[in-house]
């Protein structure tokens, strides 16, 4: 057997009899995180985070409806005189609310644009529906996508919470005068609602205007980019100053009906549980992998050599180098079953705790497939956060040493992971480059589907050449005399 | 067998720079043991170091049974055991699975393995330990593992470090009769020890080091001289008047 493998079986067989070391080190944390995961999700997400009869059955009350149509009267009364009646209104809205010939899909994405898996989800759920001869609209408040889909007007009522508000931002005077209307509106209701008419350009068939209009909630109003606002503002502005005309809007809701849709405060809770999932994978497991690494890392290299059990080894055939590589082999094995425990204790109960329209139902095999390639992922980081540490490990004088310098590395390979709090970060090339943050970014991009295999080629290899470098550090550093004497 | 000639070393860390052996020759011939004495600091672990290649000479070269120290480090390690005074084992291991490791390491076949980590348990009278995992050792077990560990191979070099400064009187005399039945079966052993008394027994030629200087390098009847003084005494009165220069 290659001494290196005779080093590297040594020093497992030498870990698997600390058994007090291996639970703390490796078992605890990896049920600790599960266990820390679970509660977060589990209480986060008590119920499925959309129910499918919600989305496509109506759920909003008899008074919030009744509510509704008083306020848009109003509201239609001051900008739109061209409505004949409230009784055209309320007859609009018994029709849109219990007479659901039509179905209106109001994607519940307040702002999840990554969760592409979990849109599509979405849009299946309007397909099916249409599938069973309903007219579906189909309404976003991001619109991004789905105008390109549906055509239909569409009305969303959402039952607010909070305080409706805009955001300060630089707009015209006029605009300004438009949405203190809109909040004055609002204040006088009894429910924080907003309506908002929005212009659709690309829906516009042969200069007819349509509009999509609808009550939305501002549940998400803190991460609104002004710049959203702003064209919010600006089309209200346009709806306003056109005065539209009665059968330009409601022409189709009129004759066809539709349906509403009512979404509660879930998804800005599932984005942000989207972000800290992503977060917390990334920066927490790989803060463990990393200790990890330190500690397996600091007892096969500076512990040893304090014990004085490394000049005996040093002083047999084997060259330095292959005892230094052996002990590499035995630092990437224990860490790496520290790293996969830990992901693989989280998959699991993420796969027990989050309702399966954020992550869809997978099958045996696709369970196993997601986590050989979450660890596949992991394994570069396993084999460069390896090498970095026991580099660290001998080039420190003594175990405590090397603990405090092994933080200092450890936050040094963890930093670029940082930019994960950046919001819109997604898998770039560039950023693939960058070791860790290439990899924090695909496993970003696992979690929200955004994964791209073109970036996981380029983080492999950039972890893997951090990987090769610190290798290459070990092998120097362990022909050094340093490494036996240093005191 | 085994050869060092004009020796020094320098050891230059950034502002601690010193020399802890200067021009340091000496030889032995199969059977010959050689004691190196000298006080504390004096450079004797370094001089052994350099023997076994763990430490690279900054002057001078050596060469162990026709190995270059220099050139065949790897070699040379091949002829050498070496046994520091601190006994230093893996606790979590058993004897037989250390023995067995550092055996793998260099490479001997597992029967011829097995065979002698046997012949050495019997020799050494290990068998009611050599099973349990060494944290329980005592300080008389970890030497006799250490000692089998050593010599495991059949090294014609052996180094001994202070190997008997923690051992009890009963551990020190049988490591002493494994240095005497060493010689006689041709091995050459070196020797450091703070013990004048097994210096005196046990070698046949003497290294005197203070403050990495050779003070003297000869047969230990030269050393002792002619007249009536034991070699204790000697060596008390050459380190005092080297401390008087």
């Amino acid at each position: 057997m290659h001494p290196s493998l005779v080093v590297a079986r040594k020093e497992l067989l030498q870990l698997s009899r600390d058994r007090i070391g291996l639970f703390a080190g490796i078992v605890l944390p990896a049920l600790l995180m599960a266990l820390l995961a679970g509660i977060v999700f589990g209480f986060a997400l008590k119920k499925p985070a959309i129910d499918a009869s919600k989305i496509v059955r109506m759920g909003a009350s008899r008074e919030d409806y009744d509510a509704y149509v008083n306020l848009a009267w109003e509201w239609f009364q001051r900008h739109s005189p061209s409505i004949s009646s409230k009784e055209d209104l309320a007859k609009l809205g018994e029709r849109l609310q219990f007479g659901p010939s039509h179905v209106d899909v109001d994607i519940p994405l307040n702002g999840l644009t990554s969760a592409q898996h979990f849109e599509k989800w979405c849009k299946a759920v309007a397909y099916s529906y249409r599938i069973n001869i309903r007219d579906v609209s189909y309404s976003n408040v991001i619109l991004r996508g789905s105008d390109k889909e549906f055509e239909d007007l569409v009305i969303v009522v959402v039952k607010g919470i909070g305080n409706v508000e805009f955001v300060s931002i630089d707009l015209p005077q006029e605009t300004l005068d438009v949405s203190r209307k809109v909040k004055g509106a609002i204040d006088s209701s009894t429910f924080d609602v907003f309506l908002e008419t929005r212009r659709i350009p690309k829906v516009q068939p042969e200069g007819m205007i349509k509009y999509q209009l609808g009550f939305r909630t501002f549940a998400d109003r803190g991460n609104t980019q002004s710049v959203n606002a702003e064209s919010q503002v600006k089309q209200l502005l346009t709806i306003c100053s056109n005065d539209v005309e009665r059968t330009r809007v409601f022409d189709t809701i009129l004759d066809d009906g539709i349906d509403v849709a009512v979404v509660g405060s879930l998804p800005a809770k599932i984005k942000v549980l989207l972000w800290f999932l992503s977060v917390y994978v990334s920066l927490v497991v790989y803060a463990l992998v990393l200790r990890s690494a330190c500690e397996f890392a600091s007892e096969f290299g500076t512990t040893e050599r304090a014990l004085k059990t490394l000049e005996p080894l040093f002083l047999t055939h084997a060259s330095r180098t292959a005892i230094a590589l052996g002990k590499y082999i035995a630092v990437c094995v224990s860490v790496a079953a520290a790293g996969f425990m830990m992901i693989g204790c989280f998959w699991v109960t993420l796969r027990f705790m989050i309702p399966y329209e954020l992550f869809p139902r997978q099958t045996l095999w696709e369970t196993i497939r997601a986590l050989v390639l979450l660890n596949l992922i992991l394994l570069p980081i396993v084999l460069s956060a390896s090498g970095v540490a026991l580099a660290v490990s001998f080039m420190s004088s003594s175990p405590k040493r090397a603990g405090a310098y092994g933080y200092v590395a450890m936050w040094a390979m963890i930093a670029p992971g940082f930019y994960l709090f950046a919001s819109g970060d997604q898998p770039s090339v560039i950023a693939s480059f960058v070791p860790m943050l290439g990899t924090s970014l695909l496993l970003k991009g696992l979690i929200q589907s955004t994964f791209e295999w073109k970036c996981f080629a380029i983080s492999m290899i950039s972890s893997l050449t951090l990987a090769g470098v610190s290798v290459a550090i070990i092998v120097v550093l362990s022909n050094r005399e340093s490494v036996l004497y240093s005191e | 067998m085994l050869d060092i000639r004009g020796v020094g070393k320098v050891f230059d860390a950034p502002g601690n720079r010193h020399c802890a052996l200067s021009d340091i020759s000496l030889s032995a011939a199969p059977g010959d043991t050689v004691g190196i004495v000298g006080p504390n600091g004096a450079g004797k672990t370094t001089l052994l170091r350099i023997i076994t290649t763990a430490l690279k000479p900054t002057s001078g070269s050596g060469s162990v049974c026709g190995f270059d120290l220099g050139t065949q480090p790897a070699m040379v390690r091949r002829q050498i055991g070496y046994i520091s005074g601190e006994f230093p084992l893996y606790n979590r291991l058993t004897g037989r699975e250390y023995l067995r490791y550092l055996g793998q390491l260099n490479r001997m076949t597992r029967k011829h393995l097995e065979d002698r980590i046997d012949e050495l348990c019997e020799r050494f009278r290990m068998g009611e330990f050599l099973e349990r995992r060494c944290a329980g050792y005592s300080s008389g077990m970890r030497q006799k593992i250490s000692i089998s560990r050593a010599i495991l191979q059949r090294p014609p070099v052996l180094l001994l470090d202070e190997a008997t400064s923690n051992l009890d009187l009963e551990a020190s005399n049988e490591l002493v009769g494994v240095v005497e039945r060493c010689s006689r079966e041709g091995i050459v052993t070196v020797y450091t020890s703070h013990r004048i008394s097994e210096i005196e027994k046990l070698c046949n030629k003497v290294l005197l080091v203070v403050r990495g200087r050779c003070l003297f390098w000869g047969n230990a009847v030269d050393f002792i001289g002619s007249g009536v003084e034991t070699m204790e005494s000697r060596y008390a009165r050459m380190i005092e008047q080297s401390h008087l220069t």
